[in-house]
């Protein structure tokens, strides 16, 4: 079957994102069977169902090559990836200690306009609404946990604010003002985007002391990372899919040196 | 063909049956009912999806039906678990029979539809979708007791759970919608993955 290039290139991250996965749910289960807390135990129960969503993700493409996914199981195990993720920071760095407006407001204003732009874009509404109500919940528990740490300086938070508009801005204007539909102005989302990725890849390198710190920060990149496919087309979707794959990486290496 | 009526035939004498049994026959037995019973509801909410998506009866069996069956199937066992806060074993055997139950009407249904003069077609109904569905639940019971014995049995974790059961389900209807070497893998994989678990069993124990 002929096959686009960028098909290609999609299979291609996606087979290199399947053997890091296996190997990341490898290392870090055997925390678990160590007794080195639960954080690593949900941390592989995601990892696990993310495989299982890009395996499936994989064989579609095999299948059903250059066709849009309609709602499919792989969508159960990406909400599930979440969901563990966030069970995991409750279970060991960001204990409950009472709820937070302000992060409440910022994950719920920032998840809320990438929902908006996802329904825009593929239409399909009840999906993109119920399956990203748990990047709320993440979102919150990651700037509750960064706030409480001090893991980002105020610099660093201003910075990854100013450009986080600067990402969201072109995409919202391209799509809900019509005179600026065809202006391709979501091109421009695309430097902001690599910056705020750039960053978070070195604030994640660079923090080696703290436990909490280096845990929360590497997976605040995780969770960009994601995002960031998901406002992605062609071949930046698949830049930032190994992205992403780097971001896993990351994350096992700051738990191994944190139990 | 109605199902409803295959269902209170078969069904009929196993309830009878539970009068006489006893322990872990009777909770296998009966949640291999429930099964049977999930799987004419999981029917008609399937047909009704189909309906109101609009999707082809292929592209729903492949896409929607995974995630449906294993919630229904699901939801019976999430209540026995809070209701009756079962052993692992226990809780395994109770999934076991859902699963099981809900395979052997679904496979009653297809064969009375289709005949069963083509012995290949029968083989990949029984030891294909059949086992599937029972790996599913395993997988589904497997994952809840690991949480249980570490006291973390969130609304997170069940959906974790509940995730691998889908993915298995939705992999195997979508390996298998397409002719070619990926059918084969997919009729191969609930067998082998039902060997593999046997096999890592044994070697626990």
């Amino acid at each position: 079957m002929p096959v686009s290039s960028l098909l290609l290139q999609d299979i291609v991250v996606s087979i290199l994102q399947i053997l890091v996965l296996i190997f990341v749910i490898f290392r870090v289960s055997r925390f678990y069977r160590e007794d080195k807390g639960l954080f690593p135990l949900f941390f592989a129960f995601a990892m696990f169902s993310l495989l299982l969503s890009d395996i499936y993700y994989l064989i579609y493409d095999f299948l059903r090559p250059d066709t849009r996914m309609p709602f499919a199981a792989n969508e159960i195990a990406e909400c599930a990836t979440v969901l563990l993720l966030s069970a995991g920071l409750e279970s060991g760095i960001c204990k409950k200690k009472g709820f937070k407006t302000v992060p409440f407001v910022i994950a719920v204003l920032f998840i809320s306009l990438n929902i908006a732009l996802w329904i825009a874009w593929s239409g399909e509404w009840i999906q993109d609404i119920v399956f990203g109500l748990p990047y709320v919940y993440l979102l919150y528990l990651l700037i509750v946990g960064i706030m409480d740490c001090k893991a980002l300086s105020l610099k660093a938070g201003v910075l990854l604010a100013i450009l986080t508009a600067l990402v969201v801005i072109p995409d919202a204007l391209e799509v809900w003002v019509p005179a600026l539909s065809d202006k391709h102005l979501s091109m421009y989302a695309y430097i902001p985007l690599a910056a705020i990725s750039l960053i978070l890849f070195i604030l994640s390198i660079k923090e080696k002391e703290d436990n909490d710190k280096k845990l929360l920060i590497s997976l605040l990149f995780f969770l960009w990372s994601t995002l960031a496919m998901y406002m992605s087309g062609g071949v930046f979707y698949t830049a930032a899919q190994v992205v992403n794959t780097g971001a896993i990486i990351i994350c096992m290496l700051k738990i191994s040196s944190s139990v | 063909m109605y199902a409803e009526n295959i269902l209170i035939c078969i069904a009929i004498p196993l309830f009878i049956a539970l009068f006489f049994i006893k322990g872990g026959a009777k909770r296998f037995l009966f949640a291999f009912l429930i099964g049977m019973g999930v799987c004419l509801l999981s029917a008609y909410i399937g047909g009704f999806l189909e309906s109101v998506s609009g999707m082809s009866s292929e592209d729903t069996s492949v896409f929607i039906s995974p995630v449906t069956e294993e919630i229904m199937k699901f939801l019976p066992v999430l209540v026995y678990l809070f209701l009756f806060e079962p052993g692992d074993e226990e809780f395994v055997m109770v999934a076991l029979g859902t699963g099981a139950g809900f395979a052997t009407l679904e496979n009653c249904c297809y064969i009375l539809t289709i005949g069963a003069t083509e012995l290949p077609y029968i083989m990949v109904r029984g030891m294909s979708v059949g086992v599937m569905h029972l790996m599913s639940m395993a997988v589904l019971a497997l994952g809840v007791n690991l949480l249980r014995k570490h006291e973390i049995l969130s609304f997170a974790g069940i959906i974790g759970a509940l995730s691998l059961s889908v993915s298995f389900h939705g992999l195997y209807n979508l390996m298998v919608s397409e002719q070619g070497v990926t059918a084969y893998i997919g009729y191969a994989l609930p067998l082998a993955c039902a060997l593999a678990l046997r096999m890592r069993i044994g070697m626990k124990k």
